[in-house]
């Protein structure tokens, strides 16, 4: 035999003794230990059908020999809740995490969060094949991956709903409104609405919680009540001032002349919501706050079932803020955080494991309905699907009754074309100017809605405000929020 | 029965001394604001009961009214749609408050007697120590790891019972009406040959039944409308208070309403209870304490001037 041969032939040999070990710790995988998953969510409150749910998504987890359970806290203590949780060193596996409710760069650079750079591939092949590369952008701190977000509608766009019965009576064209995104071109049916229909109709549903001024293609650093914004298609990220922008002077003076015109009620300043209103048949149309693929199916149920035009008034875009806003991490108290990402990952991959969680049991607590979709049955006892994007892939949902079937495709689409804001992967931390963010929060809590409603004159009150936000230091913010974007991208 | 006839008597000479003062002014004006302020503090109330009857659609068009416009128990329902949830916490805050009156009550009391006497030689030391704890405390995170890890508080009900065992404002508030208490009365119990115990199980606490009344409302209101504890401990659903449950459910809507306008999540279905099943779940949390109230009230007026004598 020759020396290359027997070089060959003891390669072949050490390969094949090795996938034999693999093929015999995956047959010991098979025989893993039982282990008890504890995963912390926020919002469902306890269901009362939780046990018989809890007892079927445990015969799902029997291939990974898991058991699994679920605590929920409300969403005004769930920061509270965790923080304990994790200061007090308790064990758990998973828990929610997002840029709003347990904040997630901060918690992962306390150490709470494992990375998981070196598991993932072992561990979560359906995940990574899933998850568009941009979800582990947001993810990421200096290059350790510590939660993994959840697949969900990431991309935003704004949106307009107007009753059909009334647009239609007045031959109103929406598709003015859906091409131009100019919210001025629906005064003619404002003023047929005012002109034709009972006092008692409101023709544009107005108020302090729900305008229209929406987000004109630049992302808001520190939420909308703080001056601060970068244009999606400024790759230089420089910070500007939105209140002194164009778009919100032409809003507010809209405002004000639609609110002289009555189109608006008149304590629209004061007002949260409409929903009331809405449900009771009152708003002729309102600001939708975010368009997406089925959004018309909640649009026309808060319409009090009526009919509507559900119009997109802006470019889809997706910012860092919605990229983590749902996420799941691992704790890093976790005892066996292989088994949790194995559990993680299964929900990725199993659409019956998704739809058990969040649905319950088939013809207890929900149904499929002839054409494919499904429907909850009422007072079951079980259903957290309003939670549905707490739990990993969301897109592994069934259909509900009243949504298109190919909802999920849209939304798939959606997300993909959207234009990603150039500060992702970044976020803003508050701590060094808060004494500023109060007092100019508490300008632009004011004003706001004053300005918006068109409740008042804006020749003396914009001056006013502009005043004051400069007064507060609106200013400062702007510098640190710019020289905090600089540091990042010098640090890239 | 002695005591009773002497009440009688009291009230007898009072209405004879105000039919004297029928057409003062001053009286008038008193009982005039008084009612205002009776007014300010009922009829609210009363538009919260009202709004909980009256049918959604009639609450938008119409606005608030004390009359329901349209009548409809609909709000109910919501709220009782999860019945087995809703007695479960009912039974839990139910036993949590008696149990937890009870024995919150006797403790306070018995420490409030150790430290108002004055032969007693640690008086003063559990008393700087009771003062102590009024000021500074230890903070959030030591407490909750001493009763999760140390005390394995979490998840039994006795976490939702300990931990307000024993406050220091009622020890000082029952401590304030022992300090009227003669001091006669219980050195002639000693003379008798009474025991420590006996004083005060025998002698005192029969004595001082307007400070039991008082501090015990306030301690019953105080598990009655605690949700903290709950959130805290609790993760079992078979042991949630009814005011966690309460508002669990209140503050989910708030968010969810708020997250649909900006619209980070995508949020399916809008379930939500309207205003007058808001108002429902207030009636529901409220109620019962509102029918255990007037039983407490003779001993109220007398208890709520306690301690305010002198230091």
């Amino acid at each position: 035999m020759s020396k290359r041969i027997r070089k060959l032939l003891s390669t072949a040999l050490a390969l094949t003794l090795l996938l034999a070990a693999a093929a015999f710790a995956q047959a010991e995988n098979t025989e893993l230990e039982p282990y008890h998953i504890k995963w912390y969510i926020t919002g469902p409150m306890p269901q009362p059908g939780a046990d018989r749910v809890m007892a079927r998504v445990n015969e799902l987890l029997e291939p990974i020999n898991a058991t699994l359970e679920m605590v929920s806290t409300d969403f005004g203590n769930y920061v509270q809740k965790m923080q304990l949780v994790i200061s007090a060193g308790e064990p758990f596996d998973l828990c929610y995490t997002s840029n709003w409710s347990l904040p997630f760069y901060a918690t992962a650079n306390s150490g709470a969060f494992l990375a998981l750079n070196d598991y993932l591939e072992t561990y979560c092949p359906t995940i990574l094949e899933t998850l568009p590369s941009v979800g582990w952008t947001a993810a990421s701190i200096h290059g350790g991956i510590y939660a993994i977000p959840n697949l969900q509608i990431w991309a935003k766009a704004e949106g307009f709903v107007i009753r059909k019965d009334i647009a239609d009576k007045y031959g109103f064209d929406v598709s003015v409104l859906a091409d131009t995104y100019d919210m001025a071109t629906i005064e003619p049916l404002l003023a047929a609405i005012q002109a034709n229909e009972s006092p008692e109709i409101i023709p544009i549903g107005l108020c302090a919680g729900r305008g229209i001024y929406s987000n004109h293609n630049h992302e808001e650093i520190g939420g909308p009540q703080l001056p601060g914004v970068v244009k999606l298609y400024d790759d230089t990220c420089t910070v500007i001032n939105q209140f002194t922008d164009e778009a919100f002077v032409y809003t507010m003076n809209l405002a004000r002349d639609w609110y002289l015109k009555g189109y608006v009620v008149p304590d629209a300043a004061v007002l949260g919501d409409m929903y009331a209103q809405q449900k009771a048949g009152l708003v002729a149309t309102t600001g939708e706050g975010a368009w997406k693929p089925g959004g018309d199916v909640v649009a026309k149920q808060q319409m009090g079932g009526r009919d509507i035009y559900d119009i997109r008034v802006s470019d889809p875009y997706m910012t860092n803020a919605m990229l983590i806003s749902t996420m799941t991490a691992v704790s890093a108290t976790s005892q066996n955080p292989e088994r949790a990402l194995m559990f993680y990952d299964m929900i990725f991959s199993s659409k019956e494991l998704y739809n058990t969680i969040t649905l319950g049991m088939e013809n207890v607590d929900y149904k499929f309905n002839e054409d494919g979709t499904a429907s909850t049955i009422p007072n079951s006892g079980y259903d957290v699907s309003t939670y549905g994007w707490e739990f990993g892939n969301q897109f592994n949902q069934y259909v509900m009754e009243g949504q298109p079937l190919d909802v999920w495709e849209q939304t798939i689409e959606l997300n993909n074309t959207a234009k990603a804001s150039p500060l992702i992967g970044w976020t803003f931390d508050p701590e060094p100017i808060a004494a500023e963010i109060a007092a100019v929060s508490a300008v632009t809590g004011e004003y706001n809605r004053l300005l918006l409603t068109g409740s008042v004159d804006p020749e003396t009150v914009y001056p006013e405000f502009l005043a004051k936000l400069d007064a507060a230091g609106a200013q400062k913010i702007i510098e640190e929020e710019q020289r905090q974007i600089d540091a990042w991208k010098a640090g890239q | 029965m002695k005591a009773g006839s002497v009440i009688v008597k009291r009230g007898a000479n009072k209405a004879a001394r105000v039919r004297d003062k029928r057409f003062s002014i001053g009286l008038w004006a008193g009982y005039t604001v008084l009612a205002l302020i009776c007014a300010c503090c009922v009829v609210p109330l009363l538009y919260i009961v009202a709004i909980s009857f009256t049918e959604e659609r009639a609450l938008a068009i119409n606005g608030y009214r004390l009359i329901p416009s349209t009548f409809s128990a609909l709000a109910y329902e919501f709220v009782a749609s999860n019945p087995s949830q809703l007695i479960n916490s009912y039974t839990v805050t139910i036993s949590v408050t008696i149990i937890g009156t009870f024995i919150s009550l006797l403790v306070t009391a018995m420490l409030a007697y150790a430290m108002s006497r004055k032969y007693f030689l640690l008086g003063k030391k559990i008393n700087f120590a009771v003062f102590f704890t009024m000021i500074f405390n230890v903070g959030l995170v030591p407490w909750y790891i001493l009763n999760v890890r140390y005390y394995h508080l979490n998840n039994t009900i006795f976490s939702l019972i300990l931990p307000y065992l024993i406050v220091p404002w009622n020890v000082f508030l029952f401590k304030g009406f022992l300090s009227e208490f003669p001091d006669a009365l219980i050195e002639a119990a000693r003379i008798d040959g009474s025991s420590e115990a006996a004083t005060f199980f025998r002698i005192v606490l029969p004595n001082c039944k307007p400070a039991l009344a008082t501090v015990g409302l306030f301690i019953a209101f105080m598990y009655w409308n605690d949700w903290w504890l709950g959130m805290l401990y609790i993760e079992k659903s078979s042991l949630i208070p009814l005011q966690l449950m309460l508002y669990r459910i209140m503050n989910n809507i708030e968010f969810l309403s708020t997250s649909l306008n900006t619209g980070y999540i995508s949020v399916t279905t809008t379930l939500f209870p309207n205003e007058s099943a808001r108002m429902a779940m207030c009636v529901l949390a409220t109620g019962p304490m509102l029918i255990v109230f007037p039983f407490f009230q003779k001993y109220f007026v007398k208890g709520l001037t306690v301690g305010a004598v002198k230091g």
